[in-house]
């Protein structure tokens, strides 16, 4: 028998409504007709009540009503709000209220005809509903007419199950010393990782994405995020690349206050095999290739991929954080890799990049051959586009062999009515 | 029995025999001929340096071998310090470009660039993940190439015992030797001749300039100048 009070709150702001009834209890639900009901021990209906009046001056105007049962609570919060029904007074409570309340637990389309035929038997208060014998009634109205019944005598056709409120992992801490070096304050940033990192791996979770916001002594707040190749839960890895990422941006006073988020992400999970080359762990790769974003630069790291254009150089870097895991392929010998079988290499052409212009005399020539035209985007003007590849060109091409064994690739830019070098053969 | 010294039992292989040395694994060059010559291909743990004058085909080599080990589900890394890589050269000699990564560490004088460049390596050479990890030295506008302070013997030194021990190899490319004693393989490119194809539409007029030519390829010779074994083979690089 569940012992538990009940308490039903009409609101215009179920998002505070809610905050408030997680903090009484894990039994919440936002019903259908929009209420938020809660289930707590009787020890706490009193300082629930008191604590929705204070509410009342912040969030507006509130509807609340408690009984024993959800039922009763929802009745009691639309039809006399501020009442409170103790056990044993629910059918006197009842017995006058109109049958229309059925609307707050059942569904209005369901509803209506049912009780057009109360209407028409008289039928007009909740009471009155309950006296009507079972039997006769499941005969006429059916199974819903039961249930009808059952709730109008203030029973609940099912139980309030615990609803565990979203985890929220973050970490706070604020200092009355404000902390200018960056080795004291990794050493309170390790304390908080670790308390994220047990939160995660208690729910199963692992963190993708961390964001840090650092409270300075001048009064201005720091806000910065980190994006991580693979979602992961140690806190020594975690530091060190919040630690890379910190000293890219240098601050330019002390720190009084941290906030770490943990933005949760279901971990990978990575199925290795006895006979396969041990894999990597892919929190060291992470950390690696951070402190290489660190070192260069986040947009002049990534993998290459070359885009469908007909400009000679389009190509697009995408970011490490796609990079895939390394794996074990099987080939047709079975070794792992392709068998060398292939007599020849393909001619790597290296780039000069920009194209650089050039002159190069005629006696320096050895072999060339040309031109070959190629051109677009003749509708865009010059400068217009942020990468060249947007940009129009139009321009000769020449392969060229020169005295001194250089094999290049030259061009005449049509536009410019100069030469260039575009790149050499090795 | 008496065990006889002049007929000992034979020794039966089991799973706690010493690992041999010479079983460590190699990465393929991609090329037969080279691979005969360097016993399988280029070392892993240990540093290689393949060099050559331009277009004497130590580009193609090199990207024959990122082709191998991403092949072999491998990820590769090439520390760019004079941004010259084509993208589209990569992906037709074979390399899988999503597991290729590209590092763009130019600047804007060439010491910069190649500090920053054996940062990179360094950094690489002492994590994990990475089945190849190639340093392109070889600068190619005459800029790049203005004399800057020489890179001390002992960094490739250091940068072998980062990866000593390890299932990475480590590949220089460069136009003179850089590495010294420090590496195991020392490759040396020389273009022997270029190979142009000629089209239908032969020339006349005895002009020394044919248009109608397509480049074929080069040929060039590759030689063991360190290793276990020294000798020399031709290479056919082209389309």
């Amino acid at each position: 028998m569940d012992r538990s009070r009940f308490i039903a709150v009409f609101s215009s702001t179920p998002p505070q409504i809610l905050e408030f009834a997680h903090s009484f209890t894990s039994r919440v639900e936002v019903h259908d007709c929009g209420a938020v009901v809660l289930a707590i021990a009787p020890q706490y209906e009193q300082p629930a009540f008191e604590q929705l009046l204070e509410m009342t001056a912040s969030v507006g105007r509130l509807d609340f009503g408690a009984g024993p049962s959800r039922s009763i609570a929802l009745f009691a919060a639309r039809a006399h709000p501020g009442t409170t029904v103790q056990k044993g007074a629910e059918e006197n409570f009842l017995d006058s209220l109109p049958v229309t309340l059925l609307q707050l637990q059942f569904d209005t389309k369901a509803l209506q005809p049912h009780l057009e035929i109360l209407e028409g038997w008289g039928i007009h208060t909740l009471g009155q509903l309950a006296r009507l014998p079972s039997p006769q009634l499941a005969g006429r109205l059916g199974n819903l007419g039961i249930q009808m019944q059952r709730v109008a005598r203030g029973e609940d056709l099912e139980p309030l199950p615990a609803s565990p409120s979203e985890p929220v992992f973050q970490e706070k801490e604020d200092w009355d010393w404000e902390l200018k070096n960056f080795e004291p304050l990794s050493f309170l940033l390790l304390r908080l990782l670790e308390s994220l990192c047990q939160k995660l791996r208690t729910h199963g979770l692992a963190a993708d994405k961390l964001s840090i916001e650092l409270r300075l002594s001048d009064g201005t707040i720091s806000r910065q995020s980190v994006e991580l190749a693979f979602p992961m839960r140690q806190p020594k890895v975690l530091l060190s690349i919040l630690r890379l990422k910190l000293q890219s941006e240098p601050l330019e006073s002390g720190v009084t206050g941290v906030t770490l988020v943990a933005h949760p992400e279901r971990p990978r999970a990575f199925q290795y095999s006895l006979l396969a080359r041990g894999q990597t762990d892919p929190e060291k790769l992470s950390r690696a290739l951070s402190r290489l974003g660190t070192v260069v630069g986040e947009e002049r790291l990534g993998s290459p991929r070359v885009l469908d254009s007909h400009f000679p150089d389009a190509f697009q870097l995408v970011p490490v954080d796609q990079f895939p895991l390394a794996s074990r392929k099987k080939t047709q010998n079975g070794t792992g890799s392709k068998p060398a079988r292939t007599p020849n290499a393909k001619l790597i052409l290296r780039r000069v990049r920009p194209p650089t212009p050039t002159r190069i005399a005629t006696h320096q020539i050895v072999t060339c051959s040309g031109p070959w035209r190629s051109s677009g985007n003749w509708w865009v003007k010059p400068g217009d586009g942020p990468k060249p590849s947007i940009d129009a060109w139009d321009r000769d091409e020449w392969d060229v062999e020169l005295t001194d064994g250089t094999i290049c690739r030259i061009f005449w830019d049509r536009r410019k009515h100069a030469w260039y070098l575009e790149g050499i053969y090795d | 029995m008496r065990r006889s010294s002049a007929h000992p039992l034979p020794q039966q292989p089991n799973a706690l025999a010493p690992f041999s040395p010479a079983g460590r694994p190699r990465i393929p060059t991609g090329i037969a001929v080279l691979d005969r010559l360097i016993e399988g291909g280029i070392p892993r743990g240990e540093l290689s340096e393949i060099t050559g004058a331009h277009s004497s085909g130590k580009t193609s080599v090199l990207f024959s071998i990122l082709a191998q080990a991403t092949a072999g589900g491998e990820r590769v890394a090439y520390i760019d310090p004079f941004d010259c890589l084509d993208a589209s050269s990569a992906e037709k000699s074979g390399i899988e470009l999503e597991r290729f990564l590209w590092i763009r560490c130019f600047e804007a004088s060439r010491q910069a660039s190649l500090l920053k460049a054996l940062r990179v390596a360094d950094i690489l050479t002492r994590g994990e993940g990475f089945g190849v990890v190639a340093l392109d030295l070889d600068p190619l506008l005459p800029f790049q190439r203005t004399p800057a302070q020489p890179i001390p013997i002992h960094l490739w030194f250091r940068l072998r015992k980062s990866i000593s021990g390890k299932p990475t190899a480590l590949l220089l490319l460069s136009r003179h030797t850089q590495s010294g004693s420090a590496s195991s393989v020392l490759l040396s490119m020389d273009r022997r001749f270029v190979r142009w194809k000629s089209s239908s539409n032969k020339n006349r007029g005895g002009s020394a300039f044919k248009h109608t030519r397509l480049l074929h390829g080069i040929s060039a010779k590759a030689q063991v100048l360190r290793g276990k074994r020294h000798g020399q083979v031709t290479i056919h690089c082209g389309f």
